[in-house]
């Protein structure tokens, strides 16, 4: 009966509540971005261009032409770290996984950005190397403490290793923080009944239903 | 001969001596007295190009109003104030430095940059135009109004300026 009430919840919830921590698209920046003024001194080369041309087009999801410019401009500026990560960012986004990691294996680890390193943690979660995912995340999370998107992810990936423990205690911690978010709640409450805690589901369930 | 501070011969030695200190002395601070302008100029060099934007305005707004005007200083000034997060300066500054060279399309081109950094998109992308009317197919122009554009959400007419610039068509 627990289970059912406890299914029951989470079908409903589920359906009602916005997901938190929805991802960004490449490009995401492209408007927000620090307008740090070009250097006219000289003219513009044809792989700043190229850049932004394909920067543009991955934010378009014109990923097939995002990734040809992004080559050609690697061509020509092999060592350009931030092509190279953006590029892996391409086909991440267009789940060709292997490439993705293939071309963030290809950084210097002390050159990749913190959201390069949580994407290739994402990678790692999507083919169920749950371990290596856990270890990037727990890395990141040493450094920045306080991000609470960050440590969602790693609770969730906890509980889909079979770590409920860990991954409840991640969630709780998470909910210190951010008392009201009743997405994180509701999958708190889900690796609650997979750990057969019902009791503590319905309750936390209960929770996110409000007034 | 003995050495002898009474004697004519060392009198006269420390006499050049002494003029000669006191040259190299005084020669430096005649000079930043007589021409202050200068001195800020170069220090405001120095900081730009050690980065240091902040002390950079310093230096050359005190330049600028103890009389130097020149096309470097003024440029040199913009782009500092925009780096410093100052664009409503840079604006101020480049407006006077087209003043003075209206047919310059670099000028319009940073006037245009200033115009962007602070958000001011709609006059920024007229001002590019202005450039792009002085230095017809300007690339960096054209760079720069794709960048306009994009912020602007107008993806598709970016795309075709990046294309025009690399000579593609996409």
């Amino acid at each position: 009966m627990k289970v059912f009430i406890c299914t029951f919840f989470m079908i409903i919830l589920w359906a009602a509540v916005p997901v938190w921590g929805q991802e960004e698209r490449p490009g995401e920046n492209l408007l927000q971005q620090e307008r740090i003024p070009p250097d006219f001194t000289e003219d513009i080369q044809d792989w700043q261009a190229r850049l932004e041309l394909a920067r543009l087009l991955s934010y378009v999801e014109r990923y097939e032409q995002s990734i040809t410019h992004y080559r050609k401009v690697l061509q020509e500026k092999p060592d350009l770290i931030e092509a190279r990560l953006e590029l892996a960012r391409v086909y991440y986004w267009m789940d060709e996984t292997d490439k993705a990691e293939e071309l963030f294996a290809s950084v210097p680890k002390d050159r990749l950005t913190g959201e390069a390193r949580l994407e290739l943690a994402e990678i790692y979660a999507m083919r169920q190397e749950y371990d290596r995912a856990v270890e990037v995340y727990e890395a990141y999370l040493q450094e920045y403490p306080g991000e609470a998107r960050v440590r969602f992810r790693l609770a969730r990936v906890l509980s889909w290793k079979g770590d409920y423990q860990s991954s409840i205690s991640e969630y709780e911690r998470v909910l210190e923080s951010r008392p009201g978010d009743n997405q994180v709640r509701r999958h708190y409450a889900q690796v609650l009944m997979w750990a057969e805690r019902y009791d503590e589901a319905i309750e936390e369930l209960e929770k996110t239903l409000g007034d | 001969m003995p050495f002898s501070l009474r004697s004519a011969k060392t009198r006269q030695y420390l006499t050049f001596a002494f003029i000669l200190a006191a040259s190299l002395v005084l020669t430096p601070l005649a000079y930043m007295h007589f021409n202050p302008e200068e001195v800020f100029w170069r220090k405001g060099q120095q900081a730009f190009a050690a980065g240091d934007y902040e002390e950079a305005v310093r230096y050359y707004s005190r330049a600028l109003q103890d009389g130097k005007v020149s096309y470097m200083l003024l440029d040199r000034l913009g782009d500092s104030y925009i780096s410093t997060g100052s664009p409503e300066m840079g604006v101020v500054v480049f407006l006077k430095l087209r003043k003075k060279h209206p047919e310059d399309p670099y000028v319009t081109l940073k006037l245009a940059l200033a115009y962007w950094a602070m958000n001011d998109s709609r006059k920024a992308l007229e001002t590019v135009e202005d450039a792009l009317d002085l230095k017809a197919g300007w690339r960096n122009a054209l760079f720069l109004k794709a960048g306009i554009l994009t912020g602007l959400g107008e993806f598709e007419k970016a795309i075709n300026i990046y294309g025009r610039i690399l000579g593609e068509e996409l």
